[in-house]
């Protein structure tokens, strides 16, 4: 996995959550199961990641799935892995 | 207080529902829009009282309202499609033959509400802006989804709604403005009144079986919705649009802006008082 990808995912995530020990979250850690955001955090964190990816997200990447932990959301919203 | 029988209650809103049917062919779009003026009750927009705002004269603030209303009308948007999804599968179950006449009105008149929205945004944004909320899943208690669908929706209203009605009657606001709000706040009146009693209802049926448990995750669930529909409404697109430099940065600066905190706590208590007595709510802190 990209590692620069992964290192912005996680200031994204600490830009939503300040509080939060990013980087003592696994790249695999279910995010939503286990709570550590809930669905009402992903605004903030779409907000922080089309800042950091400079380009919009669009409605079709935005599903549960796509933010099951952090490999998963570096892979489609920094990488764009399968975004046309 | 005696009430009158929930059915009876339905029957009645959607006899008002159908005697005043507001047709959306009907509206009167100006070709062009005048140089200038507000949109948007200055009071209400996001950034008002920041060192932002402040930086800014009378033309750039018009132009900022402008992009305010296109993002109010554009979540109005999103929160009435997903509502309308939403209630529509429920529609005509087993024995709610009652419930689901006036939630059919009610999904009706939410679609007609997107035709004013949406022609707003179209004919002078050129665009909506897009929608970035994420929805849970349901958690297969229907009935507890259920409540939570109109709990959620009566959460979202409430504040539209306060909108709607200063902006319905600002007279700063070019009166086509005005009247898109007015329409909107007539016919979430008879939304809210059903959501209110919809959900009085439902704690009623279940005073033995929701303990305190249940009803705690209701209020924190509630809050976190509260919450993220307060986000909505700071855009840094909006501000992008508006010509403001660093619009990310005032994004940023707006989750810790003590003035829009205050203003927000003054709309939850002035909206969400009922909310707040089914204990559905906390006062804002």
């Amino acid at each position: 996995m990209n590692a620069e990808a992964i290192m912005t995912v996680r200031g994204c995530l600490a830009g939503v959550k300040p509080d939060l020990d990013v980087d003592s979250i696994a790249i695999d850690t279910p995010l939503l199961e286990e709570r550590i955001i809930t669905s009402f955090d992903v605004l903030d964190l779409l907000i922080h990641l089309e800042q950091a990816s400079g380009m919009p997200i669009g409605r079709d990447q935005l599903k549960p799935g796509s933010f099951r932990d952090i490999a998963t959301i570096a892979r489609i919203f920094i990488v764009r892995e399968g975004v046309k | 207080m005696n009430r009158i029988p929930f059915e009876q209650f339905l029957a009645d809103l959607s006899a008002m529902s159908e005697d005043a049917f507001i047709d959306p062919r009907d509206f009167d779009w100006p070709d062009e829009l005048p140089d200038g003026g507000w949109y948007f009750t200055p009071e209400l927009i996001s950034i008002h009282g920041t060192d932002t705002w402040a930086s800014m004269d009378e033309a750039a603030r018009q132009r900022l309202s402008f992009f305010e209303a296109v993002n109010f009308f554009s979540l109005n948007i999103h929160g009435e499609k997903f509502l309308i999804s939403e209630i529509s599968r429920r529609l005509f179950g087993d024995d709610d033959s009652e419930l689901s006449r006036y939630l059919t009105h009610f999904v009706d008149e939410e679609a007609r509400h997107m035709m004013y929205f949406s022609g707003f945004c179209r004919r002078y944004a050129g665009k909506i802006y897009a929608d970035r909320t994420l929805h849970g899943s349901d958690s297969g208690d229907e009935e507890l989804d259920m409540f939570l669908l109109f709990a959620r929706i009566n959460v979202f209203e409430e504040i539209v709604d306060h909108y709607n009605r200063v902006m319905a009657r600002d007279a700063r606001l070019l009166p086509f403005v005005r009247e898109i709000n007015r329409i909107h706040h007539v016919e979430e009146l008879r939304h809210l009144s059903f959501g209110r009693r919809f959900l009085a209802n439902a704690l009623e049926r279940h005073v033995d079986d929701w303990d305190a448990e249940r009803r705690a995750f209701l209020r924190e669930h509630l809050g976190g919705y509260l919450n993220m529909v307060w986000k909505q409404y700071d855009n840094p697109d909006v501000y992008r649009d508006a010509g403001i430099d660093d619009a990310f940065g005032v994004w940023q600066a707006q989750a810790s802006s003590e003035v829009a905190a205050e203003r927000r706590r003054a709309i939850e208590h002035k909206r969400l008082s009922y909310l707040r007595k089914l204990e559905l709510v906390e006062e804002a802190a």
